[in-house]
């Protein structure tokens, strides 16, 4: 039994390391322990991955470009004078599914990257959630994840978390260490599964 | 995935590990941008009336008031009668170029048509020749706004981008890459 979750091959592709990241670029870093932490729960503990938030986000987004190319079709069609009614109708709709995506963004998905099911070996209970959620506060390379735990058989709610500079877990060149890593994820994960136990 | 060795002059990485919800969502962050600002232009057009709220001065005709390269900014209510001494940005039928130039002479017919004589103020001429073949006088469908407010030197940016095309569409180019590829 191999020591990682994830096969060395996977973590690190030849000779583009896949969680390679820019060195002092902290969103890059960050995106990277994210893409990491999905990637152990995705692929190492063979959750499946839940696309509800990004979807409703990609909705969203793809009607206020609807509005918008709407607007810009119609007008071209009817030269500006006529146009002004639907063109204020547009504007409108517009700027209400902004507002909409934004409360999407900042209420509905908040720091979360990734949920994911899984579900019940006997088959009976309803799948338990795993909701990961990780924070990057400006200035500062204190890297929180939080990994949350909705057991499915009783729906109780349970969270850990883990706060560190991010130089712990990388290398000199931006390399995303899976010895560093991989293994707080997973003590995270496990301390979960006997919290659920008690 | 073969980039030609662009990964080492763009910061590609998190590109190469999207997957493809994320690469729908650059695309449609990028066509939000997009968006936005057209819908910004468009809300300024139903605002102002006119549809072209902001146009730049293209010649030193109105020397000093403005000069080549100034932004103005237009309305176009219907209901403000035009009078001597507006400046007014206007359009000869069937050419695409709006003239900034000062009204000089309004005849105000009983039916509340008004037509139009305008000058440009360092011009020596008033704007009979630059007008239509035949046509004498302006009227208020030609006009595309009064100017209400500018902003100096700004629209150097926009002669510059016209006068040489390729440059815009680097120019572009450069930032819609850079849009698609930044994650937020």
């Amino acid at each position: 039994m191999g020591q990682f979750l994830i096969p060395e091959e996977e973590w690190s592709t030849g000779e583009k390391k896949k969680f390679q990241s820019t060195l002092w670029d902290a969103s890059s870093m960050k995106n990277t322990l994210d893409d990491a932490a999905k990637t152990i729960f995705v692929d190492g503990f063979k959750y499946k991955e839940s696309h509800r938030l990004i979807d409703g986000r990609l909705a969203i987004s793809l009607l206020a470009c609807s509005c918008a190319a709407f607007a810009l079709v119609w007008d071209y069609l009817n030269p500006f004078p006529q146009s002004r009614p639907v063109l204020i109708a547009c504007v409108a709709a517009y700027y209400v599914v902004t507002c909409v995506l934004t409360a999407h963004m900042v209420w509905w998905e908040k720091n979360i990257f990734m949920r994911a099911y899984q579900s019940d070996p006997a088959g009976l209970d309803p799948d338990s959630v795993w909701t990961l959620s990780s924070n990057l506060p400006r200035y500062t390379t204190d890297y929180t994840i939080t990994v949350q735990f909705k057991d499915g058989s009783t729906g109780s709610l349970n969270e850990v978390s883990i706060t560190k500079p991010m130089s712990v877990w990388y290398d000199g060149t931006g390399l995303l260490l899976q010895s560093q890593y991989e293994p707080e994820i997973r003590k995270l994960h496990d301390q979960l599964i006997s919290k659920k136990k008690d | 995935m073969n980039l030609l060795g662009l990964e080492s002059v763009l910061p590609l990485d998190d590109v190469m590990r999207m997957n493809k919800r994320q690469l729908c969502y650059q695309v449609l962050n990028f066509g939000m941008i997009v968006s936005s600002a057209l819908m910004i232009w468009k809300g300024l057009m139903v605002l102002t009336g006119s549809e072209s709220p902001i146009v730049v001065v293209l010649s030193g005709s109105m020397e000093p008031a403005f000069h080549r390269g100034d932004l103005l900014f237009l309305t176009n209510i219907n209901e403000d009668p035009i009078r001597v001494g507006d400046i007014c940005v206007f359009k000869i039928k069937d050419r695409d170029i709006p003239i900034v130039h000062r009204v000089i002479k309004v005849h105000e017919q009983a039916d509340g048509n008004s037509i139009f004589l305008t000058k440009g103020d360092n011009n020596n001429v008033d704007d009979r020749g630059l007008y239509a073949e035949g046509q004498m006088w302006l009227s208020r469908s030609d006009v595309i706004g009064r100017a209400r407010g500018y902003v100096p030197y700004v629209g150097m940016v926009t002669i510059i981008m016209n006068d040489y095309p390729k440059f815009k569409y680097l120019v572009l180019a450069v930032l819609g890459i850079f849009v698609l590829i930044h994650r937020e």
